[in-house]
């Protein structure tokens, strides 16, 4: 053996040995044990909340800010900075009371008392600045409140159906009455700011440089890639939980994220839906991790989306849109997933609104035969092949391809086109697609401003991508103006997702739960529908 | 100064000038020719089409392109990019501030890199019957790709427990980056200084009783390490792709993760603001190493841009 083989023998038997010693591996770093630390998945560029423009940026600033009302862990609608409300007007008109000894976090803008209290002008001028320029979250409140649409133009100064009646009360004059209002109004996108937000000097930008809430956290400090935040000890009311600070730590790559929940690096960890298969089983009695993660365990919380294969009613008519929906085997589905994580659903109202069933259950198997008869009448056969866009998030290319197969089982061919997501969003808006996978988050905790959204005729094109038009639901949906209840509400909601089986705008395909890696020295991590993990009820051991 | 040297110099300053705005409108009209809107993917899929019609109107993106030209340009010449789509933070100074941390980490690695290559090459000209272990490491990265030995070793580095992440310093990303550089750059000065045979510098230098130290520093400034100067300059430009790789992976709030967000969102602003201020980066650099090149050999002196401007 030559000279220099047997040096480089010997170095790669070194190089083994010290990978098998591995005597510079480094021990998680000691921290406060009051201390929670949550590894992100994107970029925390902004914590302004009419600045959202991913559904991941809500689990921040749900430590930090607050709306009138707000969702418990079990989806119940809750009072948080409104402590009462009543409506007027058969639901027309709304009068909220803000209740006493919420202040803002102490900053500089505030003046030399550091703080003030909260009181309606803030309120005012949050929802005001949802529908301003530059906003990105305006839509939560869109086509919603009298004079909003005049105010979006530049025609009015001010939405003339945001009323501040005292300090300490709100009214809000609906353009249709609605009996259910408060809520739509639990996402953190509608969180109260300071109207000093408005007039920061310095070329200081509120939600980047400036950042006060009334949450029961505070941010100490923020970049793109890390938000220190510490406990509100002035927050208005008592919490469970006993963390004193929050180190949230941006890592976007989901492989290095997960690492540092397996080696205990942080505390909290959300799991992408595709690789929680790696991490985790699951059995009769529930998911698990796997063999080889200490002292960690997974949680998984139900929250408001929908995934569905969106159906474009202007090139495909009712009975092909049926047939799809006949063939479809929501079941086989949810196999790409972790067992437990994935419902299937018939329709776009969440299954974690508190109370709502579907009319039907969608765990069915296909109706082959009754897709063949549909397609058999359907006028666009000649369309076929149909094109699907599916795009590289959320298992899109996937669900895809199982939905390829089984529409093939039923003699519809379709042919799938990968597409980046801005691309699909593209075509989406514009109308030109056959069909296309997405899923939505939803900011709404009650099924009417979904169902409003998404299939009213007078929402087309946007958010009523399909152009969908359907005289008995409009007419249904307007029923939602006589639902006084929240039962009345649901009942109503799964009426419609009935009458829409036979006529779908969408194949609705299922819904996801979130799992989430917590670490042993947690206690448990309470989840609201809107994915916000409620740190401050988390117990440190 | 000559006004030979002052044509020179205008020439040189009004040929990169050139270059840049070339860059800045190809990136403009790839912008507009691909079909994604940057106000719906900014206000998301539930936006109705008037708030997304205004929020087009106030990125001024209802305009004719050559009326968006046009006013972008004025706006360019002034040094003003506008302002970020997503982040509304002006784009220029957003960039500089990202790009700064991404020079930064290649600065780390291809300091290193030069002073490793420098090192190891005088070395193998020192002990020339070590010279084959000594290179052997050199010899086995050079074949692969810079971004792929970084990847791999981030791998590596990563099975074998070491923590990575942003705020675990910067060692490891600078390690990576530094791996490649070093081993094209130690070949490199290597061939210039003493292989076999000897150029004739070396072998000059040697005949005239200079040690193997001395005579390699000879061979070092002479015309034969053009090769590793001009070397160093297009490492630059690989270790700045593997930089923005790193980042991406790393989470890095650096120049790569800006741009791939910037591309994602169509954030034009952004988009030229990153692209501008590298490629202002690397055409000075090139010619900084031309000119340094034209000092080493003179026969490449002509072609350099002017070295006395005095």
């Amino acid at each position: 053996m030559s000279k220099a083989l047997r040096v480089l023998v010997v170095l790669l038997v070194i190089a083994a040995g010290l990978l098998i010693w591995k005597p510079w591996k480094q021990t998680a770093p000691t921290t406060s044990s009051k201390t929670l630390r949550y590894a992100f998945e994107v970029e925390t560029t902004t914590l302004d909340p009419s600045r959202i423009t991913d559904a991941y940026a809500s689990r921040v600033m749900g430590q930090i800010f607050e709306g009138l009302v707000t969702l418990d862990e079990k989806n119940e609608v809750i009072p948080c900075l409104a402590e009462k409300w009543r409506s007027e007007q058969d639901g027309k008109r709304w009068i909220f009371t803000l209740r006493d000894g919420v202040s803002f976090h102490p900053d500089p803008i505030f003046g030399p008392a550091g703080t003030r209290a909260v009181d309606s002008q803030d309120v005012e001028f949050s929802f005001t600045r949802l529908l301003g320029p530059g906003a990105t979250s305006g839509y939560a409140i869109d086509g919603v409140l009298e004079g909003a649409a005049a105010f979006a133009k530049g025609e009015a100064k001010k939405i003339s159906g945001i009323q501040p009646l005292s300090p300490k009360e709100i009214a809000f004059d609906l353009l249709a009455p609605d009996p259910l209002f408060p809520r739509r109004l639990t996402s953190v996108i509608l969180g109260v700011l300071p109207r000093e937000a408005a007039t920061l000097t310095g070329g200081k930008v509120f939600g980047k440089d400036v950042i006060s809430g009334t949450g029961p956290f505070r941010v100490v400090s923020r970049t793109d890639t890390a938000v220190e935040l510490a406990r509100n000890q002035a927050y208005w009311r008592p919490v469970a939980g006993n963390a004193d600070e929050v180190e949230i730590k941006v890592i976007k790559n989901d492989a290095l994220r997960l690492a540092a929940a397996r080696n205990g690096e942080v505390d909290l960890a959300y799991v992408p839906l595709l690789l929680a298969p790696t991490v985790a089983e699951a059995d009769a009695n529930g998911a698990r991790l796997k063999e080889g993660w200490k002292d960690a365990r997974l949680e998984v919380h139900r929250t408001l989306n929908s995934t569905f294969l969106g159906l474009n009613c202007d090139r495909l008519d009712a009975p092909l849109r049926r047939a799809l929906n006949q063939a479809v085997d929501r079941q086989a589905l949810t196999k790409v997933f972790l067992p437990g994580t994935v419902l299937p659903s018939l329709g776009p109202v969440p299954l974690a609104l508190a109370g709502y069933k579907e009319p039907a259950d969608a765990a069915r198997p296909p109706d082959i035969s009754g897709a063949k008869q549909s397609f058999e009448v359907s006028t666009n056969r000649a369309r076929m092949p149909i094109e699907i866009l599916v795009h590289d998030k959320e298992a899109s290319e996937q669900v895809g391809q199982l939905l390829q197969a089984q529409f093939k089982a039923a003699g519809l061919d379709v042919r799938l086109t990968k597409l980046e997501y801005g691309a699909v969003l593209q075509r989406m808006a514009a109308g030109d697609y056959d069909a296309f996978l997405m899923s939505f988050e939803y900011v709404y905790s009650t099924p009417m401003p979904i169902l409003e959204g998404l299939l009213n005729s007078k929402r087309i094109p946007s958010p009523n991508f399909w152009r969908y038009r359907n005289p008995e639901v409009d007419a249904a949906l307007k029923e939602f103006q006589h639902a006084t209840t929240v039962e009345a509400g649901n009942q109503l909601a799964a009426k419609i997702v009935g009458m829409i089986q036979s006529d779908p705008p969408a194949v609705y395909l299922y819904q996801t739960l979130t799992p989430i890696i917590a670490a042993g020295r947690l206690g448990e991590v309470p989840v609201n529908g809107h994915s916000v993990p409620m740190l401050w009820a988390i117990k440190i051991k | 100064m000559s006004s030979r040297t002052q044509l020179r110099w205008a020439s040189w300053i009004v040929g990169i000038l050139a270059k840049l705005l070339g860059l800045l409108l190809l990136t403009f009209l790839l912008f507009h020719l691909g079909k994604v809107d940057p106000a719906r993917l900014k206000l998301g899929p539930m936006a109705s089409e008037a708030s997304v019609a205004r929020e087009r109107a106030d990125l001024g993106l209802d305009r004719p392109i050559l009326v968006q030209f046009a006013d972008f340009f004025g706006h360019a010449v002034r040094g003003d990019l506008g302002h970020s789509f997503r982040s509304e933070r002006s784009a220029l100074p957003l960039a500089a501030e990202k790009l700064r941390r991404t020079f930064l980490l290649v600065l780390g690695g291809l300091i290193p890199a030069l002073l490793l290559s420098y090192g190891l090459a005088l070395a193998a000209s020192v002990w020339t019957s070590q010279r084959a272990y000594i290179l052997l490491p050199a010899r086995s990265l050079a074949i692969l790709p810079s971004f792929v030995i970084a990847v791999g070793g981030l791998l590596l580095l990563s099975l074998a427990g070491i923590r990575l992440s942003s705020d675990s310093g910067k060692w490891a990303p600078c390690l990576l980056l530094a791996l490649f550089p070093t081993a094209s750059l130690t070949l490199l000065l290597h061939s210039a200084t003493a292989v076999e045979p000897p150029p004739r510098p070396w072998l000059l230098s040697r005949s005239f009783g200079f040690s193997p130290i001395a005579a390699f520093h000879r061979a070092l400034f002479s015309p034969v390490s053009v090769p590793w100067i001009t070397a160093w300059t297009t490492q630059l430009s690989q270790a700045v792709f593997t930089a923005m790789v790193l980042e991406l992976v790393l989470t890095i709030d650096g120049g790569g993760n800006l741009l791939a967000n910037a591309v994602q969102q169509r954030d034009l602003p952004v988009l030229q603001a990153v692209l501008l201020l590298n490629g202002a980066v690397f055409l000075f650099l090139q010619s900084g190493s031309s000119w340094l090149a034209g000092i080493l050999d003179p026969r490449q002196r002509n072609l350099a841009p002017p070295s006395n401007p005095a």
